[in-house]
């Protein structure tokens, strides 16, 4: 049975970072503003978001509650917005293209075909799983609209040598998309390899938190971790492949600005 | 062999009618910002948005693959970049992304041609930008190529050298009857008598 937390215990746990400003303050980190507005943003929309998700589950019918991923997704491309270095109108259709069919099919995959049918749209399930994934897509998401960004702007002469030479452009470009994607990728592969190791992930850590026996724990997390994968993915794969459309024309000339 | 009828592209060029002959080396020159290295972009393939005929080797590739046009043409622009660490490592690299077979002998007789005359195992960091212009030279003229676009290729390089280099070219072009086309600032190449010259964006524009 998990032991609730009162007033007093919360209030216990917010002396941290108010330790953090005085700790700011002190050595002239420059940092109040910054703890001081994220600590207050994140308990208002975790406050907001339990009483909202209490509303869904009790008083919403199942089908009309899933329609929170809706939301969800509104702010995953607002995020992917603001988090653009240069933004360009088509960049955000190509990733906001990319992020949306991904995790919407994989959701679907998941409730329909992982997850017990019984269950398929059943809220609870679907608003907590399809934000891990969209989630973690959307930080793959900014990683390669501006790692890209940044590596044709670094190696647009390497590029244009090898299409001088008589390459290919998309043999000429192989270079740049594998790099990009590699750091896209690289903090899922990464987390993957130090799970359970050195951090037990969240999700895993409530349900254990909450009394559930770890080895179905374990089944959810790596069930998860699998599409969370996939997510992160095809959503880069995706934004790759319509960008490409965009730097090479119909007779393979390409333009890189 | 390139022929240009009645190119227009933008305001920036205008050409009635430009003939550059194979087994030639053809000089271009002009103001600069008359729109010479537009010119090459036109010829390469890279922007099919002009009006007019290009023809290379009586072929007009216009609105076809412009893939086609690069296996024909090889074109140095004025910012090359090498690959590798050596000279050696850069044409068996070349060789290899063009899916080529590495051919010690071509590469020999081209790096000759370009005048390039360090050894192959000499770290490429450590080269003089008119070596490095060299060995970009030879590294294009060893993909054997129809026809060759060189945009300011002999800019760093000495009054001998140039000579030189310029000298083995013309054999070179001559026997192998290539079209060679050379974008130049230099005195000594426009008014060489050797040449075919043409200026661009002056008052008659051809």
């Amino acid at each position: 049975m998990i032991i609730n937390l009162t007033i007093f215990q919360m209030l216990l746990a917010s002396l941290i970072p108010l330790l953090l400003l005085v700790m700011s303050k002190k050595n002239h980190y420059n940092l109040e503003k910054r703890i001081l507005r994220s600590s207050i943003k994140m308990t208002v929309q975790l406050v907001l978001i339990g009483y909202i998700l209490i509303f869904i589950f009790d008083y919403l019918p199942p089908v009309i509650g899933c329609m929170y991923i809706f939301i969800m997704q509104f702010f995953a491309i607002r995020t992917f917005k603001s988090q653009m270095v240069n933004y360009q109108k088509r960049k955000l259709i190509n990733g906001a293209i990319g992020l949306l069919v991904t995790s919407f099919t994989l959701l679907l995959y998941f409730m329909f075909f992982v997850v017990n049918p019984d269950v398929k749209l059943n809220p609870q399930y679907v608003i907590p799983l399809y934000g891990m994934m969209i989630g973690n897509s959307l930080t793959a998401l900014v990683l390669i609209v501006n790692t890209l960004d940044n590596n044709l702007k670094l190696e647009k002469r390497l590029i244009m040598s090898k299409i001088h030479l008589g390459m290919s452009p998309s043999h000429a470009l192989e270079d740049t998309y594998k790099k990009s994607l590699a750091t896209a990728l690289s903090p899922i592969l990464t987390s993957m390899l130090a799970i359970g190791l050195v951090a037990l992930p969240g999700m895993m850590t409530g349900q254990i938190l909450s009394g559930v026996d770890p080895l179905l724990a374990i089944k959810y997390q790596i069930a998860i971790m699998f599409a969370i994968l996939g997510g992160t993915f095809f959503t880069t794969h995706i934004y790759l492949t319509l960008e490409k459309r965009h730097l090479i024309n119909q007779y393979h000339q390409v333009d890189i600005d | 062999m390139i022929e240009i009828k009645n190119l227009q592209y933008q305001d920036i060029l205008k050409i009635s009618n430009l003939t550059l002959q194979s087994g030639k080396i053809s000089i271009i020159y002009g103001r600069s910002g008359a729109g010479k290295s537009t010119l090459f972009n036109l010829i390469f393939g890279n922007d099919y948005n002009y009006h007019g005929d290009i023809l290379i080797n009586q072929e007009n590739f216009k609105n076809k693959d412009s893939q086609l046009i690069r296996n024909k043409i090889g074109y140095v622009s004025q910012q090359e970049e090498l690959f590798m660490d050596t000279p050696r490592a850069e044409f068996k690299y070349i060789s290899k992304i063009l899916k080529l077979k590495f051919d010690q002998n071509k590469m020999n007789k081209f790096l000759q041609v370009a005048c390039f005359d360090l050894d192959l195992d000499f770290p490429i960091d450590k080269l003089s930008g008119g070596e490095k212009q060299r060995l970009v030279l030879a590294r294009a003229l060893y993909l054997d190529k129809e026809i060759y676009l060189l945009d300011e290729t002999t800019s760093a390089l000495d009054g001998n050298l140039v000579n030189k280099l310029i000298d083995k070219m013309y054999h070179y072009i001559k026997e192998s009857n290539k079209t060679l086309v050379i974008i130049a600032h230099d005195e000594k190449i426009i008014n060489n008598p050797k040449f075919s010259k043409y200026q661009i964006g002056g008052s008659d524009d051809n």
